[in-house]
């Protein structure tokens, strides 16, 4: 009884090593935010997010150990993105009044 | 892998159905990126040409709504993984528990956002005649209800989806995409957080 219930939380393990990471970054993005005078926080808000979402693709979604076709799928719907928000922002930053 | 796991059609093995349902679902989920993309896309463009009226429209959002929604989320995304890793190991009843833990935290979300809802209400935040602001607030407004309202229908969608396996305890490979689908509305919101609610503190 006491090996099973070893291994049980042996396959939890990967999942629950990845949400104290999680926990840990919310708590940092949340209180650098409010932090006074803290400076790059828009910067540093979007960098946390970036990792918090790629914990989550890479252990949750289990993209580690995806195959190349899946990963190139994942990552394309995330490149359109990327053009979308450059290109719409683009336009706005290249006007002249 | 599993004695649990049937082959359906049209597939030859085992390995090809998990890659199909998995390339399927990452194929839909792309397509999401970009549902919610446009509406980022809004966000940026907004708060590029008015960083300070948006800062201070961001600023009347209710952070502790927002921090509790998003540990909440994280904990249903863990135990999500936790039953998929569960049912590939033949714990089916483990596996089940972490089905309904998640259910029931994607429900306490809901009922939080509610709460929040109510709050925002009573504040005058909803856009319309009757909000208390400036155009350019409202539109960050706009964003706040129309991003947070379609994400909330992707809960409930997720919801159902997680509670029908739990429900009849058929560890498919289906189980698979639709663990997929339900990390992804937790990618979402880890984006939506600090756009909604870390913007103009301190």
């Amino acid at each position: 009884m006491k090996a099973a219930d070893a291994s049980w939380l042996e396959i939890i393990c990967p999942p629950l090593v990845a949400l104290g990471l999680l926990l840990i970054l919310l708590a940092t993005t949340t209180s650098y935010a409010f932090l006074p005078g803290a400076a790059w926080k828009p910067a540093a808000a979007l960098g946390i997010a970036g990792l918090k979402a790629a914990i989550v693709m890479l252990t949750f979604m289990r993209l580690q150990k995806a195959s190349a076709t899946v990963r190139l799928v994942a990552i394309s719907g995330f490149a359109w993105l990327a053009l979308l928000l450059t290109l719409s922002w683009l336009d706005y930053a290249t006007r002249l009044s | 892998m599993t004695a649990t796991e049937q082959l359906h059609e049209p597939w030859p093995d085992l390995d090809r159905q998990r890659e199909g349902y998995r390339l399927g679902m990452w194929l839909f989920l792309a397509s999401e990126v970009l549902l919610f993309g446009g509406l980022f896309a809004t966000y940026v463009i907004q708060r590029y040409r008015f960083p300070v009226e948006f800062a201070l429209a961001a600023r009347e959002t209710a952070p502790a709504y927002g921090v509790a929604n998003t540990a909440i989320l994280l904990l249903s995304s863990c135990a999500v993984a936790s039953a998929e890793r569960l049912t590939e190991a033949g714990r089916r009843r483990a596996a089940g528990a972490g089905l309904w833990i998640a259910c029931v935290l994607g429900v306490a979300f809901l009922v939080v956002k509610g709460f929040e809802y109510a709050d925002d209400l009573s504040r005058g935040l909803l856009p319309g005649p009757s909000f208390v602001g400036t155009p350019i607030e409202m539109s960050f407004w706009a964003f706040y209800w129309t991003a947070t309202g379609m994400h909330a229908i992707h809960l409930v969608i997720g919801v159902g989806l997680l509670g029908r396996v739990a429900w009849r305890r058929i560890p498919t490979p289906s189980l698979r995409a639709r663990a997929l689908y339900w990390h992804f509305v937790d990618v979402v919101w880890i984006f939506l957080f600090p756009a909604l609610y870390l913007v103009g503190r301190g």
